[in-house]
């Protein structure tokens, strides 16, 4: 676990600049949210009351009604936890698979290198969204198909990243005298390699969670993401759009959750990579 | 004296563009006994470091073993499955890097290392390797070992790396260490310190010893018998008195009268040898040092001199027979 720690310890809270902190500290709320909304407002979400649909805010409920009567408030928080659900399970399977992929490529070279170069090239000829698109209407709307839709290209940056810093890293005096002293592949893969390229690659996770948001949402108002009546931010943007001029808040109230969760990842992306430009990093020396 | 590594031919290339392979190591043979301290000395780039690792058939890609036998206790190395290549790596032949601070992973504790080493090589269990970890960090005189055990790089001096580095090559029980300029990046007073510990260890252990360097007096201190390598090839094998005393090849005349010394004057100029090494892919057709050799006369020019005489005193030059046939031809 020490080790994790030093690895990681340019993300700590105190080494990062103020407007990142309050995105960090912003998407730890969203994240609590995201956890409690399934057990408290989860019937409010979806009940529908057809004598006061479109209600503009102020009146009994707090961010008004949807074209349907159901409350804007409890949808937009149950949204959270779809959309940021959903997202992070993307962000998730394609960190892992990314990873493993190009960690391997990156020890291994060879055929298993160019394979998987090849592979990355293949993915990244076809527009992400529109595969995503693709395969989530082959596929059928529903959570997991989206997660599935959005990880299919998701994973490309990873195992990019991840090849490029193993190749870096294997190439250090280390990784030789870890051979030298007779550790296998496996070995110099998982507990020399990793470690050592994880830090890169939990950035590009921050500012994939932002791209994934977005690609949630649109496949949602697409009608190709989560199925209603599971409220997605992009679903909810969907449903109010008939309505803009008319009722503005049923619209305007997932485009800001939208905006503020893309917003704060991104912040937060950028000042981690800062942090781990190595021009900028003040690394800790040893003692003499 | 019984042999334990016999490495017979061995010859290193790397790529040139157009399907040319530029030779780093060119045919060398040695062979080390048992408990003996062999020093290979030659100066930067001419092949020592990547003949060391090519004993464990490490060399770093794009560099290629051409040819060339390595046996390690009767068997070549390079010819054994991956598993038993494993078991020769740290278990057979231990190896000391250059630079303790880029050769122990940033992130790993040395504990942590040492005990994957020992379950490896020694097949001990995990409570058995810690308590053993514990007592080779004591072996190689580290203090505190216990608070060493959970110890990151970083938070070691250059003398405790390069002191933790040898108890990672030692603990797995090797029969040979590979030493590659253990003291370079490291103090005097802690060079003396390493030298020391490491003379001790193989007293103990019976080991035998390849050490690696460019600093003469390294050798003079350590080795029993001295290999100097010029341009990928050995140029001259001689006892260390024999090196000192009598050196036969004009390289190593040139290299002994380039250390400084206490008597130099002050403002006295450093001897350098002109002229520098030839690049691989470049060299001359005959004696790789003929253009910077002082004592140069045609024959060196267009035909290469061998390896030849005794054992414990031979040099690949014409002018290294003690009749001096070789002015006459």
């Amino acid at each position: 676990m020490t080790k994790l720690l030093v690895r990681l310890r340019p993300f700590g809270a105190a080494h990062l600049p103020a407007g990142a902190r309050v995105a960090a500290v912003f998407l730890l709320l969203a994240l609590a949210v995201a956890c409690i909304a399934p057990f408290a407002v989860r019937d409010a979400a979806t009940s529908l009351d057809l004598s006061a649909r479109l209600a503009p805010p102020t009146t009994g409920s707090l961010l008004g009604t949807d074209e349907l009567g159901r409350s804007v408030a409890s949808r937009l928080l149950l949204g959270t936890s779809v959309s940021l659900g959903v997202a992070a399970a993307a962000v998730a399977l394609s960190f892992v698979l990314g990873s493993f992929l190009g960690l391997v490529a990156g020890e291994r070279g060879g055929f298993l290198d160019a394979a998987t170069g090849r592979l990355v090239d293949l993915t990244l000829a076809f527009p992400g969204l529109l595969l995503a698109v693709a395969l989530a209407a082959v596929l059928g709307p529903s959570a997991r198909n989206t997660v599935l839709a959005l990880a299919v290209t998701g994973w490309v940056p990873y195992a990019r990243l991840a090849r490029s810093e193993a190749r870096r890293v294997a190439s250090l005096d280390f990784v030789a005298a870890a051979r030298a002293f007779g550790a296998g592949s496996l070995r110099i893969t998982f507990v020399h390699l990793l470690p050592n390229v994880l830090a890169p690659l939990v950035v590009q996770a921050t500012l994939h969670l932002a791209g994934a948001i977005l690609a949630e949402s649109a496949l949602s108002f697409l009608g190709l993401g989560v199925p209603p009546p599971a409220p997605s931010w992009g679903a909810m943007l969907a449903g109010g759009r008939a309505h803009v001029l008319d009722a503005p808040h049923v619209v305007l109230a997932p485009a800001f959750a939208i905006l503020a969760v893309v917003l704060a990842t991104n912040v937060l992306g950028d000042a981690l990579v800062d942090r781990l430009d190595p021009a900028r990093r003040t690394r800790g020396v040893a003692p003499a | 004296m019984e042999g334990l590594l016999d490495v017979r031919g061995l010859t290193l290339s790397v790529p040139m563009g157009a399907g040319a392979r530029a030779r780093l190591v060119d045919g060398i043979s040695f062979a080390i006994g048992k408990g003996e301290i062999v020093a290979l000395v030659g100066e930067s780039g001419c092949g020592k470091s990547l003949s060391a690792l090519a004993l464990l058939d490490l060399v770093p890609e794009p560099v290629r073993v051409d040819a060339g036998e390595i046996l390690f206790e009767g068997r070549d190395v390079r010819r054994l499955p991956e598993r038993d290549k494993r078991r020769v790596r740290g278990g057979g032949i231990g190896f000391v890097f250059q630079e303790p601070g880029a050769a122990l992973d940033p992130v790993r504790s040395m504990g942590e290392e040492l005990v994957a080493v020992l379950r490896r090589h020694r097949g001990l269990n995990r409570q058995d390797a810690e308590s053993e970890a514990v007592a080779w960090l004591a072996r190689v005189a580290l203090p505190e070992p216990e608070k060493r055990f959970r110890d990151l790089p970083h938070q070691m001096s250059g003398g405790m790396k390069q002191r933790a580095m040898l108890a990672l090559a030692l603990a797995g029980g090797p029969r040979l260490l590979v030493a590659d300029e253990p003291t370079t990046a490291l103090d005097v007073t802690v060079q003396a310190q390493i030298l020391a510990l490491l003379h001790d260890l193989r007293e103990g252990l019976g080991l035998s010893v390849l050490l690696i360097t460019h600093d003469l007096g390294v050798v003079a201190e350590t080795a029993d018998r001295t290999l100097v390598m010029y341009a990928g090839e050995i140029v001259e094998e001689a006892s260390v008195s024999g090196l000192f005393d009598a050196p036969r090849h004009p390289y190593t005349r040139a290299l002994l009268a380039s250390r400084p010394t206490v008597r130099d004057l002050p403002g006295q100029r450093l001897r350098a040898i002109s002229g520098n090494v030839p690049e691989p892919g470049n060299r001359p057709p005959g004696c790789a040092f003929a253009p910077r050799c002082p004592s140069v006369f045609e024959r060196c020019r267009g035909e290469r001199p061998r390896l030849e005489g005794e054992p414990l005193r031979r040099a690949a030059c014409f002018l290294a027979g003690d009749s001096g046939e070789g002015r006459a031809a």
